[in-house]
């Protein structure tokens, strides 16, 4: 209900109860004083008129006596008089016919005079009061009885007009009532109609309003206090906002997953790099159970172990997705939140490429020092024969030298390339930037491997493009890249397949391909193979005399000069290498 | 009582997750062991296979009690029945698994035969069924499941094309029957996979549908 209505409701109330309250006691205090009032003329007039009729009855006046009881009634026969003799017989009265009137010995005034008694009047038919007096004659005697009737009626009536003046008191005060409560009503469910408005708002966190502040009183007082706590509320929720907003944005620009979750196996936080890892990327993990999300048993166990309050390190390969195989490290700590459960954190770090090149550089010492000991050591062996051999024929001793000889080649080769390959990788050596035709490029190439190719039984085609194709840059290590190109092509082809050197170009990239139908590649070491020193097949690499750094030179060149070289191959497929190259 | 079941049901989808991620990580070990001829990798599968029977020994267990405790019907009860079957399909493939390290540890002892075989394919398919089977029973998703079944075909086609490969470089060069003969066990094993795979997807199809069904037909619980 509306408060202007309450107060209303109110002051009706009021008015109404004390309308009656007042009505009540006014007409009993009035009713009571009036028929005092009356009461105390019965009996003045009974006893005044019982002696003035003494000597009239004593002399047994009756037309006398009736005119005496008429001209006591008055001009408005307002009092009835009514004389007796002693025996209750009536002498006269102001309103009726002797005649007609029954002895009145027995009313209850004439049996116990100086007695008030109100009773209807059967002759008049109004509430009438009644009191009577003893007549006493001269010599003492007992010789009649005056009695007096006023009617109630006039007091009843005083009543009514009493009644009818404090109601129409009390419709006033109504009125001023509505009006006044109307208007203290707006002046105070307006200002909170706005304050519970504004409370509400900004339980919802929306408005930025503030209240009017218009009186100086206890509602002024709330609104200015509303408005106060608004803005600290606003102020406080601005700060509380702009730390989470921070804190998600540190969160979600970490390259670490961090994955949150409660001892009831519940997510509670996972960043943008942990969804990374989970079911489902898309989905919002927070709130899910972790079984839901994740089947992986290392983080599973980790979890575990972190509500336990374990640390772990983990580490572990998962399929993602898009991303094929990863290496994923884990730790799981144990955090705990104030009195709250503890929480399991987890934080996931991607190491496949940090693996991946603590590989690299194991392998590439591994096999530097491989590479160079092999030479070394049969050189060593060449050398000390003959030092020792003082009386070896001389064609064998030439052959010795011959083979120690050859080895210094494949040194000084294995030296040149690992210098070549530092120098591109380093940046040290800048590509010279001449305009290169690779059309020609590759022929010349294709010319130069012509011999070898022809010595295994491999046919080199060139499959040349329509125009020429020009790029920018170092033209001599360009050329080393085709030739390290088509040398392996030719050094895996089987005899008799061909070895296709074709160019292409779509303007913007131009794109040298050399195919061969030697025994592919399996597509794990497709990746590895452009690394130093890699070999799928290491003996029958290296009895092909490949130094083990072809496929790493050519991926440097081509990245010095802004392109890539990639590979697409299967085992017992062939492989087909293409060196894409930005045109100048 | 009900809400006793509900956790315990919660529990035993966590488990049979659970047992499904380290089915995965043994045949993801074992697929790695096979293509990259990795004996000590394949040697760990092995000796991983006891955690996973355990596994499925105690969901069996639970499955059991659950059963005779509540009692469950309609929906619960489809789901339980649905979960010892998985559990069993699980366990079968973390078995297959074994077998497949145990080719692996077998055929890196031998001459690698240079043969168009495509075993990074079918094993990287398999994986995939079985992933995507047990993603689409986290997500109750019936249409994952059915694009589960419908990658069986590729690999038992797989299977037919290493099958003639095998068979006629066998024919021809009799020497290399015991790698040849790995590599075709190694073979029917993925197939075999992948049915499993399929078994699993289809429990999934049955387990949600059945579920959509409660809510259109006549209350049965």
């Amino acid at each position: 209900m509306r408060f202007a209505w309450k107060i209303f409701l109110g002051a009706i109330l009021v008015v109404v109860t004390t309308t009656l309250l007042v009505e009540g006691l006014a007409a009993r205090n009035l009713k009571e004083r009036r028929i005092a009032q009356i009461d105390q003329q019965l009996l003045d007039d009974s006893f005044g008129m019982a002696l003035a009729v003494a000597p009239v009855i004593e002399a047994g006046d009756r037309p006398r006596l009736q005119m005496l009881a008429d001209a006591a009634a008055g001009r408005h026969l307002a009092r009835r008089i009514t004389l007796l003799a002693a025996d209750g017989s009536v002498l006269a009265d102001s309103h009726e016919q002797v005649a007609r009137m029954a002895n009145h010995a027995h009313r209850a005034e004439v049996e116990q005079p100086g007695t008030i008694h109100e009773r209807r009047s059967s002759t008049l038919d109004t509430l009438m009061r009644y009191a009577a007096e003893r007549v006493i004659g001269s010599d003492g005697q007992h010789i009649g009885y005056a009695r007096i009737a006023l009617p109630v009626r006039g007091i009843d009536d005083d009543l009514a007009s009493l009644g009818k003046a404090i109601r129409t008191g009390a419709l006033v005060a109504l009125l001023a009532g509505l009006v006044l409560s109307l208007i203290l009503a707006r002046r105070v469910s307006g200002p909170l109609g706005r304050i519970s408005e504004l409370l509400s708002a900004l339980g919802r966190g929306e408005s930025t309003a503030r209240l009017p502040v218009e009186s100086n009183d206890e509602i002024g007082n709330l609104a200015a206090a509303v408005n106060d706590m608004a803005a600290q509320l606003q102020r406080r929720q601005a700060v509380l906002l702009e730390e989470v907003t921070q804190k998600e944005a540190v969160l979600s620009a970490m390259e670490e997953g961090v994955l949150a979750v409660d001892d009831e196996q519940r997510v509670v936080l996972a960043n943008r790099a942990a969804r990374r890892w989970l079911i489902d990327p898309r989905g919002d993990p927070v709130n899910k159970r972790l079984a839901e999300i994740t089947r992986v048993p290392e983080i599973l166990a980790g979890v575990r172990a972190a509500v336990r309050n374990e640390r772990v390190e983990d580490e572990f390969s998962l399929d993602v997705p898009g991303l094929g195989e990863r290496v994923v490290g884990l730790s799981a700590n144990p955090a705990a939140s104030g009195k709250g459960p503890r929480v399991a954190v987890l934080v996931l770090r991607d190491l496949t490429e940090i693996r991946r090149l603590e590989k690299v550089r194991t392998d590439f010492v591994a096999n530097v020092s491989h590479e160079l000991k092999t030479p070394l050591t049969s050189m060593r062996g060449y050398v000390e024969a003959v030092i020792e051999d003082a009386d070896m024929p001389h064609a064998q001793r030439v052959r010795f030298l011959k083979k120690a000889s050859q080895n210094t080649e494949r040194l000084t080769d294995i030296v040149s390339d690992l210098l070549d390959l530092a120098r591109i990788e380093s940046g040290t050596r800048p590509v010279d930037h001449e305009s290169v035709e690779l059309g020609a490029l590759a022929s010349e190439c294709a010319r130069r491997a012509a011999s070898d190719a022809e010595h295994h039984g491999v046919e080199v085609r060139l499959h040349p493009a329509e125009g020429p194709l020009r790029v920018s840059g170092d033209r001599k290590a360009l050329a080393t890249a085709i030739d390290n190109l088509l040398s392996n092509a030719v050094k895996y082809s089987p005899p008799g397949h061909p070895v296709d050197l074709t160019l292409t170009s779509d303007g913007a990239q131009h794109c040298l391909a050399v195919r061969d139908e030697g025994p592919g590649i399996a597509r794990h070491e497709q990746e590895r193979i452009f690394e130093r020193f890699y070999r799928v097949d290491k003996d029958r690499s290296r009895a092909l005399g490949g130094t083990g750094l072809g496929l790493s030179i050519v991926r440097n060149v081509a990245r010095a000069h802004g392109g890539e070289v990639s590979i697409e191959s299967a085992t017992g497929a062939g492989s087909c290498f293409r060196l894409r190259l930005p045109s100048a | 009582m009900l809400r006793h079941l509900h956790r315990d049901l919660t529990k035993l989808n966590d488990h049979i997750l659970a047992l499904g991620g380290r089915v995965e990580e043994a045949l993801a070990r074992a697929s790695r062991a096979l293509v990259e001829r990795k004996a000590d990798l394949a040697r760990k599968v092995i000796a991983d296979d006891a955690m996973i029977d355990e596994l499925e020994l105690t969901i069996d267990e639970e499955c059991l009690k659950l059963l005779a405790l509540h009692q469950p019907v309609a929906g619960d009860l489809r789901f339980i029945t649905s979960a010892m079957k998985i559990n069993n399909d699980l366990e079968r493939i973390g078995d297959l698994a074994v077998n497949l390290a145990e080719r692996a540890v077998d055929l890196s002892s031998h001459e690698p035969l240079n043969l168009p075989l495509a075993f990074e394919d079918m094993t990287t398919t398999a994986r995939w069924m079985l992933r995507d089977s047990l993603d689409a029973l986290v997500r109750q998703d019936p249409d994952l499941a059915r694009r589960v079944c419908a990658k069986d075909d590729e690999v038992d086609e797989l299977n037919r094309r290493h099958f003639d490969i095998l068979m006629d470089r066998m024919r021809r060069d009799p020497e290399v029957l015991d790698a040849a003969l790995d590599y075709l066990t190694a073979s029917l094993h993925l197939e075999r996979v992948a049915d499993l795979a399929t078994n699993i997807a289809e429990d999934v199809v049955f387990m949600v549908e059945a579920v959509v069904m409660r809510h259109g037909a006549p209350p049965e619980d």
